[in-house]
Order: C-alpha cells, then sequence, then structure tokens
C-alpha cells in the first residue's frame, strides 16, 4: 500500500519515479518460482513493474508476485463497490463473518486494486488474493502459475541459532507483519513479535538475493522528558524530507516519528524524531502521502479517531516533541480529522486525486470507494 | 472412479419449475432430502438432468456439484472445449443462497474448478463447503449445448421456454456444543506491577481470529469496565497452532511521558483490584463457544522499572550421573512466554543439553531436567538477554530508556552465562 514516494522538495518526485523505473527493468525477470504457495495474505505494496509484495506472516516471509498487469489504465475515479466483503464472501463460497479483508493495495500502473483476504477464522483459515479492475467487478487472482519469489524472514530474530534447551514445547513465538513499502531497490518490513516487545524494522534488498539477507533495526521513538521507548511500528509510509528519504511510522503507541531510511543499518539502535502526537484511545491503521495544490499531506487511518489530514509543510523545519505535550494537537505537526471519510479501515492511493478506501458502513458491511483526496 | 451421491440438510422445497436436459418436466416442488445426513441415491436416468452434491474420491473426498443426465452429444462437444471459468459459470453455476447472510440480491457464483466427466459436468468449489449455509446450483441447458456448439440441441431447448434447472442444498451446521476452555493466563500471579505489560491467554483447542478484542474485558474493583486497555492489532498476536493469544496492554499508556497516559492515566493504578474477564462468547476454530467465561483477579502493585539481573538468580545443582533437576529461583516472576525458550543449559564441552523444562511458583522458578544424567564438572546456564520480566524490562536494560543513556549500542544475539558446578553424589545421598 505504501509505495508512492513522495517529496517535500520541489519537483522531485517524477524524478524520483523516474529512477526507479530505470533501476526496475529486469526486476519482473527475477520472479523465477511459479504458483507460490501462500499461507497467510497480511500487508500489501507494489513495486516496479507490477510486481506485488505480499507479508506472510503465517510463512515469517514476504512474496514477490508479477502481477503481469502492466498495461497502463485511468483511474475509475467513481469506483464504488458497496458490500464487498459479501460478494468476496460469496464468491469464497461462505458467509461475510468467515471474510477478513487485511490490506488494499492500488496498482499504480494499471489502477487496479488488489485485496488480501483471509477465509475462515481458526489457524487453518486461507489466504486469498482479489481484484478490482475499473470496473466494480471482483476476480479471485489464482496463483497457481503466477511467478514470484520469496524472502524468508527469521522466525526469531531476537533468538540464539541454537534450539531452546531440549525437548521443549513447540515454538510459540511469532513476528506478525504490520506493514511494506518498496522504496527505491529495497523493500522495508515492519514486524511485531507476539512474545518480546519490540520493533523490528527490516531492509531487504530486491531483487531478493538469499533468504534472511534482511537487515533490522531496533527503532526507539522520540524523547518524552527523560525517557524514550522502543515500539512495534503499526504503519509507514516514505517521504521525502529536505530531499532526503524517511519513513513516516506511526507506531502502536500513537506517536508520529520520523528518522532518514539512510540510518537504517544492519543491526543497530535507531532514534526517530516524535513528530506528531496522534491521542489517546486510539489505533493508527493505515497511512498515505499525496500531494494537493502544491503542498505535501499525509492521510492517517485510525480505529477510534477517524481519518486524519497531516500537513507536512514544515516537516523539515520543525523540532521534534521533546517533551510531554498536554495537548498534543497544538504541538509538533497539526492535523485536522476528515469528518467525512467515517469507518476508513484499508487506504490506498489510487491516483493524484483520489484515494481508494475500505470503509465500514455499519451492520458488518463494507464498501469499496473511491473518495477524493481532501 | 467411484461417485457416491450425496443429498444433505434438511428438507428444502425448490420452488422454481425443473427443467431436465430432454426436456422432461419434473414437478414444481421436489423435496431433496428427508434425512439430515448423508445418504446415497441411485444416478439418474440417463436424458434428466440433475444437479446432485457427490462426494468425489477423485477429489480427496471432496463435496463436488455434479449435473447429470445431459445429451452424450452436448457432453462430447463439452469434453473438447477450453473455456474460461467465467463462460462455464453462465451455463453451470452454485451460488450461496442464504438472504439472511447476504443484504444484496444479486451475490457472484462461487468459484472453483470445472470438469467434464463421462456422465456429467463437475463443479469443485474452491474452498470447502460452509457448514449451515445454503447454496443453490443453476444449470442453463442452452448455454451448455452454446458452449459444446450444439445448434440443434440450443434451438430445440429454447422452443420449450423454459431453460433452468435449478437445486438448493443446505448443508448441516456444525455442532457447536462448547468444548474449548481458557487453561491458562499467564502470569498467574495475583499481584502484577502497575506497568504490566501483557498477558498470555491460553486455550484448550484452536480459537477462531477476528474477534478477539471484543471478548476480553478489564473491570475495576465496582465491576466497572475501564476503557481502551489494551492494544488492538489487526493481525492479532496468535500463536501458530492458534492456542495461544497474546494480549498487550495500551503501550501507550504503559510508557511514562506519552500522551495517552498524560491524559488519561494508566490502565493499571497501584493498589487497586481488577478483573481480566475472557468472554464466554470467544468462539473456537469451529464456530462454538467457550464452556464458560474465565476470570483472573489480581491487585495492581508498585510500578517495576529494573530490569532483572541473573546475578541475582539463585541455583539449586544437581548431583553427577543423576536426573536430578536443575532449579533456578528468580527474585520476581519472569515472562513466562520467553521462559520456555531463552534459558538453555551447555555441559562442561559447551554442548547444549537437551532436557524436560518446567516454570513453577508462578514464573519466579525455572526447573530443568536432562534426559541423560549430569557430567561432572562447570556447567553453563545461558540466558538472552532479550529475556524480560512482567513490565517488559529485559536483562540488564529498562523497558524505558533513559535519554541520557546512549542507544547507538549495537543490536546483537547476547547472552548472560551462569556458571554452575555439578559434583559427585555423596556416599548414601540419592
Amino acid at each position: 500500500m505504501n509505495s508512492v514516494v513522495r517529496s517535500a522538495g520541489v519537483g522531485l518526485l517524477t524524478l524520483a519515479l523516474c529512477n526507479i523505473s530505470v533501476q526496475a527493468a529486469s526486476l519482473a525477470a527475477s520472479l523465477k518460482d511459479k504458483g507460490p504457495q501462500l499461507k497467510s495474505a497480511g500487508p500489501l505494496t507494489f513495486g516496479p513493474e507490477g510486481i506485488l509484495f505480499v507479508g506472510d506472516t503465517a510463512d515469517a516471509a514476504i512474496y514477490a508476485l508479477a502481477t503481469d498487469d502492466q498495461t497502463p489504465a485511468p483511474a475509475n475515479a467513481t469506483l464504488k463497490v458497496e458490500r464487498i466483503n459479501e460478494k468476496i464472501a460469496a464468491a469464497l463460497g461462505t458467509t461475510p463473518q468467515q471474510i477478513m479483508i487485511n490490506d488494499l493495495a492500488v496498482n499504480p500502473i494499471s489502477h487496479k486494486a488488489y485485496l488480501a483476504v483471509t477465509r475462515g477464522q481458526g489457524p487453518d483459515a486461507k489466504p486469498v488474493l482479489v481484484r478490482v479492475g475499473s470496473g466494480d467487478k471482483l476476480d479471485v487472482w489464482p496463483l497457481d502459475n503466477v511467478r514470484f519469489s520469496r524472502a524468508a524472514l527469521p522466525d526469531a530474530p531476537a533468538a540464539t541459532a541454537a534450539p531452546a534447551a531440549g525437548n521443549r514445547q513447540q515454538n510459540s513465538r511469532k513476528d506478525s507483519i504490520t506493514d511494506l513499502a518498496y522504496v527505491g531497490d529495497r523493500l522495508l518490513v515492519a514486524g511485531l513479535s507476539n512474545e518480546e516487545f519490540s520493533s523490528s524494522l527490516r531492509s531487504i534488498p530486491f531483487p531478493f538475493q538469499t533468504v534472511n539477507k534482511g537487515t533490522s533495526a531496533e527503532i526507539y521513538h522520540g524523547a518524552h522528558g527523560r525517557f524514550e521507548t522502543r515500539s512495534p511500528i503499526r504503519t509507514f509510509v516514505p517521504f521525502d524530507i529536505a530531499d532526503e528519504k524517511h519513513l513516516l511510522a506511526a507506531y502502536t503507541c500513537t506517536p508520529l516519528v520520523s528518522f532518514p531510511i539512510s540510518a537504517l543499518k544492519p543491526g543497530t539502535h535507531l532514534k526517530g524524531n516524535t513528530i506528531a502526537e496522534l491521542g489517546n484511545r486510539n489505533q493508527p491503521l493505515d497511512m498515505i502521502a499525496y500531494r494537493k495544490d502544491g503542498k505535501d499531506f499525509i492521510l492517517l487511518a485510525n480505529n477510534s479517531r477517524g481519518v486524519m489530514k497531516i500537513t507536512t509543510e514544515n516537516i523539515d523545519k520543525s523540532d521534534p516533541i521533546v517533551a510531554p505535550v498536554p495537548d498534543g494537537n497544538k504541538k509538533g505537526l497539526t492535523y485536522e480529522t476528515i469528518a467525512e471519510w467515517k469507518g476508513v479501515e484499508q487506504l490506498d492511493q489510487l491516483d493524484k486525486d483520489h484515494a481508494l478506501v475500505i470503509r465500514s458502513k455499519g451492520n458488518g458491511a463494507l464498501d469499496l470507494e473511491a473518495l477524493v483526496l481532501p | 472412479m467411484s461417485w457416491k451421491a450425496w443429498s444433505v440438510g434438511s428438507p428444502v422445497t425448490v420452488a422454481a419449475a425443473l427443467v431436465c436436459g430432454c426436456g422432461t418436466i419434473r414437478p414444481a416442488n421436489q423435496d431433496l432430502s428427508r434425512a439430515t445426513v448423508a445418504h446415497e441415491t441411485s444416478l439418474p436416468t440417463v436424458g434428466a438432468l440433475v444437479i446432485r452434491l457427490v462426494q468425489s474420491a477423485a477429489h480427496n473426498g471432496k463435496f463436488v456439484f455434479k449435473a447429470t443426465g445431459i445429451e452424450p452429444g452436448i457432453l462430447d462437444g463439452l469434453q473438447k472445449i477450453t473455456t474460461t471459468r467465467e463462460k462455464w459459470s453462465e451455463a453451470f453455476a452454485i451460488y450461496v443462497d442464504d438472504k439472511s447472510v447476504f443484504q444484496q440480491d444479486e451475490v457472484p457464483a462461487v468459484i472453483g474448478a470445472y470438469r467434464v466427466s463421462r456422465d456429467g459436468l463437475i463443479f469443485e468449489p474452491e474452498f470447502p463447503l460452509e457448514p449451515g449455509l445454503r447454496y443453490r446450483a443453476v444449470c442453463v441447458p442452452s448455454r451448455l449445448s452454446a458452449l459444446a456448439d450444439e445448434p440443434r440441441t440450443v434451438a430445440r431447448l429454447s422452443s420449450q421456454g423454459t431453460s433452468t434447472v435449478e437445486t438448493k442444498f443446505h448443508i448441516p451446521a456444525r455442532s457447536t456444543v462448547p468444548t474449548a476452555v481458557v487453561e491458562h493466563v499467564y502470569p498467574e500471579t495475583s499481584l502484577l506491577p502497575e506497568n504490566q505489560l501483557k498477558f498470555y491467554i491460553h486455550f484448550s483447542a484452536p480459537m477462531s481470529r477476528g474477534h478477539s478484542y471484543e471478548n476480553v474485558h478489564l473491570v475495576d474493583a465496582s465491576g466497572r469496565e475501564i476503557d481502551f486497555p489494551f492494544l488492538q492489532l489487526g493481525e492479532e498476536l496468535w500463536n501458530p497452532d492458534g492456542t495461544r493469544f497474546t494480549l498487550f496492554f495500551d503501550p501507550g499508556r504503559v510508557k511514562r511521558g506519552l500522551q495517552p497516559r498524560e491524559e488519561i492515566g494508566p490502565v493499571l493504578e497501584q493498589g487497586k483490584a481488577y478483573t481480566l474477564i475472557i468472554d464466554q462468547r470467544w468462539r473456537d476454530a469451529t464456530g462454538s463457544p467457550l464452556r464458560r467465561t474465565y476470570r483472573k483477579e489480581f491487585r495492581a502493585g508498585p510500578p517495576d522499572y529494573d530490569p532483572p539481573r541473573a546475578s541475582s538468580w539463585s541455583v539449586q545443582t544437581p548431583f553427577a550421573g543423576t536426573q536430578g533437576s536443575l532449579i533456578v529461583d528468580f527474585p520476581e516472576p519472569l515472562d513466562h512466554a520467553l521462559l520456555q525458550r531463552l534459558l538453555t543449559v551447555k555441559d562442561p564441552h559447551g554442548q547444549q543439553i537437551n532436557g524436560r523444562l518446567e516454570t513453577r511458583a508462578d514464573d519466579k522458578r525455572w526447573v530443568f531436567t536432562p534426559l541423560k544424567p549430569w557430567k561432572l564438572g562447570t556447567h553453563q546456564l545461558v540466558a538472552q538477554t532479550v529475556l524480560e520480566d512482567l513490565a517488559g524490562n529485559s536483562l540488564g536494560r529498562p523497558f524505558e530508556v533513559d535519554i541520557f543513556e546512549k542507544v547507538d549500542r549495537q543490536l546483537e544475539i547476547r547472552t548472560v552465562s551462569l556458571p554452575f558446578e555439578v559434583r559427585p553424589k555423596k556416599p548414601g545421598k540419592r
């Protein structure tokens, strides 16, 4: 979902994208295996040449899939599929209660939407990828003949290579992949463990060379008074600040933090700057960056505080928050809540003027809908 | 190839007129089955188009929909064609058919694969049929003929004015007798630090996911529910077999200095009593609720900002030549899950020893029993430094880092070793 690098500088976006496409000339050809056996489908993001990256938590791996969906087509700015969860459930022969839509990504070439879906709720649940074209027609993507490559994530990065002492129970540790972004020539993968509380952010060069080549960094977010903390990243988006590529990361404990991607080095502690506080009783869900009227904005969907439009005008000048903020709305980057965008659970950029969202309409119904960027 | 014809479910009445491939009109109301369990029926007579649900030996015992009674000429034609799933579904398609579940009139056809056998057209759903759900199978003989390029049949069928065969099936619901229970919630101690970081909830059977947070509640001593105490993640943190759920407290309210805690305070407050309630309505992987609601009562104690120190652990050593247990006592409970994999024992040659592990005394005691007798000499108890206490402080590093410390240390897998001596058994000792 987070594949577009936005520039806060002037006119750099086009240059950045051209650069990527030149580098990417032979990327799709690197996907040589056929018929990926996904065990789950979580976060999605597009790379160049219509390559779709899928975070597979159950398999502790990232899959790069050749969609071969490279025919340019305009986006359908009026796209709306009402009750898309019911339609997907029907196509998969089950009830909407047995369906989870985990992520949404728009192919920036064809403007087709790809949805990561889980069918079933138990440990034997099956992953499904669903495509939505410019009409409202759904298509379950058969993966049997799809070319792919796979990068395995180390399942227990904090554990020693040796197995635990002896006759132990099954290793219950698992990293959940919380977000993906393709930046330049690499994939960034944020993860969260179901045991130790730590943040892992891996940078995996693409094409995938060998497994476990990714590097990880342990991230602290900015200091508040005297203390700072490790914390897992929930969602992030690449963003250029003063001509340098940064990640803007929303943490599970709600600060919005920036740090330069160049600082992502193997096995390091990385410290980010807190640039906004997003409020209590709230979890960030998904994030995109876009440009409107010559200015750059971040759009952040939250579980209880709606969709926030965050201005980035002074992002390169603003001082990081270094002290507790009694009234977070007044410190750091400013944001407004977009009242009309209620119930947004998934979010991606459709084209330069529109976003594609999955939003809850009550009664369990979810709509896929194109919305004009605010 | 063997076929077992199968009609399932409660009696279902098909209101639409049923038209056979040969044009014979069957009764408008057909009772598909009076049985709620599978039973064999005879294959239909040639010439009568009938749709059945059959268990196929060729599909690993999966249930497939089979249309039989298709004219041999059409079947021959269908065997020769290659077409898309979409084209097939215009002639023969299965739909979920439950207005109580689906609020829209038109739903897409169920996806699956088509195959032509010597006596019929088979649709194999991509996924197993859902217990409790109704399905509607629709076959349009004239479209089958068109697909098979049989113009004469198409003309004949069209002249009869009606052209759809429709059969409904009801898949029996699963038994929802509750069997699963919450077996343990860790930490088991009833006194937790105010900055307690997480619970592990262990179930007796694999559970469903997707609605987990709706089923966990935290209430105070007066029974008032605490708002938003936990971190809610769409991914939900399960172990691979779906029997252990990790529930983090909202870290924004655990850590000092963050806005959520500044504004609405910590979740737990020292000296107060709480109950964690795990609702009986939580469904297991088969859709059945739990047998009973689970309650864990505890009090909040002082916050813990100090990392555990291996030097404060006491070790009771076994004797050489025995398979006695190595017992390690900690001054505070450590994280139950991490204790299962982050402590290891090495023999005098540095080789890891295999053995059986238990945690006791509310995770303040770690007991290791080797599979083979202990050797004589200096052994090592090796702890990885990511081992945490209940508040997320790990060996040598507090959960919250003082910013006056540098944080640019290399991230490595580091261990702490505690040597212990395994001595010969004294005469007369067991």
